[in-house]
């Protein structure tokens, strides 16, 4: 590297940077390894090369443009400007921001660093963005010296006045050397930005939080937005929208259902997941076909470095491994849990059978470094049923699987393509029916990103799903029985095609990011046909470096949905026409000292024409279930949301979750609140590091009741609902847990975990019924390795 | 990719696939099943032994909620109910179930909801007229709505009397048994063996004398006990408003007393007293036990309920 001097004006400019160890930014890290101490920035004097970066196999990014800051006309002195750069998978610098520094300086410094470009780090060879901190000097010209202009600086591997590595000093007339940089001693990670309005959980900080046993997705009930049904049953409203209004989603493939029966963990494993999105209202564009909220996972990345986890608790038991072949061009992974439930409950109710079980196996492949194929397969299965005179009476039956290939490919350094297709069956036994109603299905999907210029990022995306519905024949049912004919009519077997295209703009202006976006989806269900057209736009406005503006706004379409997501049952035909939501927020986010973030978030959710049979049950309704599934309903939403956070994975870390709401529905003339509606839901968390790989934590969960079931007005008569006078009881419940680390080497760790959802043993009373105490306790090792 | 390489995948995902569970199939043994049809009993126009000439105008039942009894309830029930219109039905098929053993059924006359299958000739302002606005919910009692919509016209020389009775109460047929009363027997149900039941119903049958006995001696009655009006007219000429038309309310103001003079109108003996104290009493309960009959060798426990179906 040959040496050049930065000089204009009289001044010089020596640049060197400094970052800091992995922090985890949006996304989770990897499988906690030990904990290493925080580089300090190197002093004067500290001439010790800092220590490798935490995050296995990453290398760092590197300046290779050269670097022209002029001096500022008119000023004078030594200063220092800090600057936190956000670089981008192609290099390129996509943020800048001050972080310390005084004017003019702060001003020229970030100028010029958005010219800048980078060798991207790397991690497993692929590139990633990163989030670096970087100084700038600026020495005055020293007197005498001449000015020819601007010059660049190149960073030189050793420092000429004695200043440390990765500092340096602008080169003036004399003495001023450019330092090459140093070795990163902590780099960030960062992903994607995450969407206006979106709440996140990354899988480390789930592991913290009591009551969630570790899972990503039993931890979304602790989001704002989200309301229970009843305490520990994994179906909830989202901003007033039903349970079967909200999507699931693990990378792009959808998922039928989260949980295993009987209170049951994740159909898919923790360690798979690296953090799971949930989008109360207005989701990008991307997202389709359910007009309530939705709850998006992704899945860790491919590595190939052996590494895995196991566990062992009170009702099941599972295990995850992964490991790279080929040259670490591909990685294998399996994984998968197997319930005992069956065998411990026959303990203790012999005529009962509980079980369920899930697997995940992944297999990627670098065909070259800029093509990639990935076959995905995971599935569930879960059985309630009781015995009688030898025979099983299944209860509930229900499994899926899914086989997703895709192929990854980089056009260019701000490019992308993804192809894929997956292939999904679902099956259902009918309570109480020796018949099952199943579903297979076949999805071509392509997503492409193309960043235009530096503000414009162009998306878009299309698919086709083919999903072919069938149920048995009932042998042993009056077919006149009206419950079989209703049964028969809300969900024929018919042939089903969805094409979908969509397309959205991430803007980025100074300050505002903006991102309009629009899908289209056209459903052909039987011989029924509809279009639903969904528009969608989000906002980001930055009001200082620490406070945000929050606004979306999108309309969303659903085919008539069931009560709660049932794999192979879905409403056929059309019925009644699609769902339509107008789903609206705003809000502030502010960045609090210690890391600490708070968002305030108001909404205003309207649904027409939709399918909530739980939201507008009636005392005397005679439609006896069956008949409320196809009602159709007029429903508003309105609240406001508070979230205050500190990552559950520092030493001290929380937050505090509430939501104020009322949820109405309107069914011709009557107007009512919803069977669910709760004014009042808040979520505490508290996690703390003992110390010596000791780690308690609590939460506090506790939400008003809610409304006395309303009686429906006798037909023909206009009878304005009175307001309710009376509620269920409010309901609280507290969650503990306590972890022991055992960590033997850099990714090798045993932990013994006791945790217990509804430490308080609290019954809760639902529509005047009271249940439990609900209470799940579990005691359970983990190992990683 | 190594062929070696695709070879373990393979294997690895043919693991996979037999770790797969499957829900398990239906393991019991193949149902017997019984069904039950439901044939009108009454004649174009029936004489009494008073001579009046009896046409029933209408007959509307609310029938249905057929149920195998434990433990022959293994496989499923037929909760559902049908309207019929009892002047026309020939065989209609009322339910049909499934199930294996030594068994006994009950069904029950109620007022319909609104989910209720309509026979032949009921229209859904028969429904609408007829319909509870109770619910399946637990607990849920259907105390309005109609059972049992029963309209006839008497004539005797030139005199015309009408009657119009819209009973509400549920009657409960159960259990349903081969035999009689005193010594029933289970109905066997074999796997794969279809058997089926008629029911006959019978509107004159409500101004049928008592079915049980003829005195407070105990006299057994006729297995086919007489029509009689005489006593049901008084209701309107002696004891209502005489307007020709003869209702509920007219009948529960003619003491069971005064109905004794026209014929055998007891009291059922061992029950402490008067049973029936009103007409409309001993009417309501010659309705549950005289309405519904069965053409095979069937006999039924009738409990008239509080509109809980007990089902």
């Amino acid at each position: 590297m040959t040496k050049r001097r930065c000089f204009a004006r009289g001044c010089a400019l020596c640049v060197a940077f400094a970052v800091s160890s992995v922090a985890s930014a949006a996304f989770g890290q990897p499988p906690a390894p030990p904990k290493t101490a925080a580089q300090k920035p190197p002093s004067p004097s500290d001439t010790t090369p800092p220590a490798e970066p935490s995050v296995p196999g990453l290398v760092p990014p590197s300046l290779t443009s050269p670097a022209e800051v002029a001096y500022p006309e008119g000023a004078e002195g030594e200063a220092v400007v800090v600057l936190t750069l956000t670089i981008g998978r192609d290099g390129a610098v996509e943020d800048v921001r001050v972080t310390e520094g005084n004017e003019p300086f702060a001003s020229v410094a970030a100028a010029a660093a958005a010219k800048w470009q980078f060798e991207p780090a790397r991690r497993q060879g692929q590139p990633v963005a990163t989030r670096i901190r970087f100084e700038v000097g600026f020495h005055p010209p020293r007197d005498g010296a001449t000015t020819d202009g601007a010059t660049t600086a190149e960073p030189s591997a050793e420092p000429s006045d004695g200043a440390p590595p990765g500092t340096g000093t602008a080169p003036g007339a004399e003495g001023a050397t450019p330092i090459a940089p140093a070795q990163p001693t902590e780099i960030t990670i960062v992903g994607k930005r995450s969407p206006p309005g979106v709440s996140t959980l990354t899988r480390a900080e789930v592991r913290q939080l009591p009551g969630a046993f570790g899972d990503p997705f039993r931890a979304i009930e602790a989001l704002p937005g989200v309301t229970p049904i009843v305490s520990g049953v994994p179906f909830f409203y989202v901003r007033g929208a039903p349970p079967g209004n909200i999507g699931y989603f693990l990378d792009g493939v959808r998922v039928p259902y989260l949980y295993h029966v009987g209170l049951g963990p994740s159909v898919i494993h923790p360690a798979m997941v690296e953090r799971v999105d949930l989008f109360p209202g207005g989701y990008p564009a991307q997202f389709g076909r359910f007009a309530g909220g939705i709850i998006s996972a992704e899945a860790t990345a491919p590595r190939n470095d052996l590494h895995g986890e196991g566990n062992v608790r009170l009702f099941d038991a599972g295990a995850m491994a992964e490991t790279g072949f080929a040259g670490g061009k591909g990685t294998a992974l399996i994984g998968g849990r197997y319930s005992y439930t069956a065998a411990m409950v026959s303990l203790l109710a012999p005529e009962t059978k509980l079980d369920y079980r899930d697997f995940e196996a992944r297999v990627s492949y670098d065909l070259t470094p800029k093509d990639r194929l990935t076959v995905f397969t995971f599935g569930a299965y879960d059985l309630i049923g009781e015995k009688r005179g030898g025979a099983l009476n299944v209860l509930f039956g229900s499994e899926f699987y899914r086989l997703d290939t895709r192929y990854d490919r980089e056009l260019g350094p701000s490019s992308k393509l993804r192809s894929a297709v997956t292939l999904g069956f679902d099956r259902t036994k009918i309570p109480g029916e020796p018949r099952t109603a199943r579903n297979t299905q076949a999805q071509a999907r392509v997503e492409a990103s193309h960043t235009l210029s530096p503000i414009t990022e162009l998306r878009g995306g299309a698919d086709i799903l083919f999903e072919a519905y069938r149920a048995d024949a009932q042998p042993y049912v009056d077919p006149d029985a009206p419950p079989t004919q209703q049964f028969a009519t809300l969900f024929p077997p018919r042939d089903d095609v969805t094409l979908g295209v969509w397309t959205d703009a991430v803007l980025k202006f100074p300050g505002i990011a903006v991102t309009p976006g629009v899908r289209a989806d056209l459903y052909r269900s039987g011989s029924a046909q509809a279009l639903g057209i969904d528009p969608r736009i989000a906002a980001r406005i930055d009001i200082t470096d620490r406070i945000r503006m929050l606004h979306n706004f999108g309309i969303a379409h659903q085919p008539p949905s069931f009560i709660i997501p049932v794999p192979g049952l879905a409403i056929g035909s059309l019925q009644g026409g699609l769902q339509t939501s107008l789903q609206s927020s705003a809000g502030v986010e502010i960045d609090l000292p210690d890391q600490t973030t708070a968002t305030f978030n108001v909404f205003n959710n309207v649904f027409l024409n939709m399918t909530d049979a739980l939201g507008v049950a009636r005392t005397n309704d005679d439609d006896d279930g069956a008949g409320l599934v196809g009602m159709r309903s007029l429903g508003s939403a309105i609240g406001a949301e508070v979230y205050v956070r500190r990552k559950l994975t520092r030493r001290l870390g929380g937050f505090i979750s509430y939501t104020l709401s009322r949820s109405t529905r309107s069914v011709g003339q009557e107007h009512f609140p919803s069977a669910f509606d709760r004014t009042h839901v808040l979520n505490a968390a508290l996690s703390f590091d003992l110390g010596r790989n000791w780690r308690a934590g609590t939460r506090f969960m506790f939400y008003t009741g809610v409304p006395e079931q309303q009686s429906k007005a006798p037909s023909n008569t206009f009878t304005p609902q009175p307001r309710p006078t009376s509620r269920d009881p409010a309901f609280y419940r507290l969650d503990l847990r306590l972890e022991k680390r055992w960590v033997y080497s850099p990714k090798g760790y045993v932990s013994f975990i006791i945790e217990i959802m509804n430490a308080t043993l609290n019954k809760e009373i639902l529509l005047g019924s009271t249940i439990g105490p609900v209470t799940i306790p579990s005691i359970g090792a983990e190992v990683g390795f | 990719m190594s062929v070696r390489h695709a070879g373990s995948l393979a294997v690895l995902c043919a693991a996979l696939a037999s770790g797969a569970a499957c829900l398990p199939a239906d393991t019991r043994p193949t149902p017997g099943s019984m069904l039950l049809l439901v044939t009108s009993d009454d004649q174009p126009s029936t004489t009494t032994v008073d001579g009046w000439s009896i046409t029933v105008d209408r007959l509307m039942v609310g029938i249905g909620e057929a149920a195998l009894l434990h433990p022959c309830d293994e496989y499923s029930e037929a909760h559902y109910l049908r309207v019929l219109d009892g002047r026309l039905i020939r065989d209609q098929k009322l339910n049909i179930m499934y199930g294996l053993g030594q068994c006994n059924f009950g069904f029950q006359i109620i007022s319909p909801l609104r989910d209720a299958v309509l026979g032949e000739g009921v229209t859904e302002a028969d429904l609408e007229r007829m319909a509870s606005s109770a619910s399946r919910q637990p607990g849920s009692v259907r105390e309005d709505g109609i059972a049992v919509d029963f309209a006839a016209t008497a004539t005797r020389g030139g005199e015309t009397m009408r009657v119009h009775w819209p009973f509400k109460q549920p009657t409960t047929y159960l259990p349903c048994a081969r035999g009689t009363m005193k010594s029933p027997q289970t109905i066997a149900l074999r796997s794969g063996e279809d058997l089926s039941f008629h029911i006959g119903l019978r509107g004159v049958a409500l101004f049928s004398d008592n079915d049980l006995f003829l005195d407070d001696a105990g006299t057994p009655a006729p297995a086919t006990p007489a029509l009689r009006f005489d006593p049901i007219a008084a209701a309107d000429t002696t004891f209502g408003n005489a307007d020709g038309e003869v209702t509920l309310d007219e009948l529960d103001d003619v003491p069971i007393k005064f109905a004794q003079q026209f014929g055998p109108y007891l009291a059922l003996p061992g029950l402490g007293g008067s049973f029936a104290i009103k007409l409309g009493d001993y009417v309501h309960v010659v309705l549950s036990h005289r309405l519904v009959s069965f053409r095979e060798d069937v006999t039924c426990a009738t409990n008239i309920g509080s509109g809980r179906p007990p089902l």
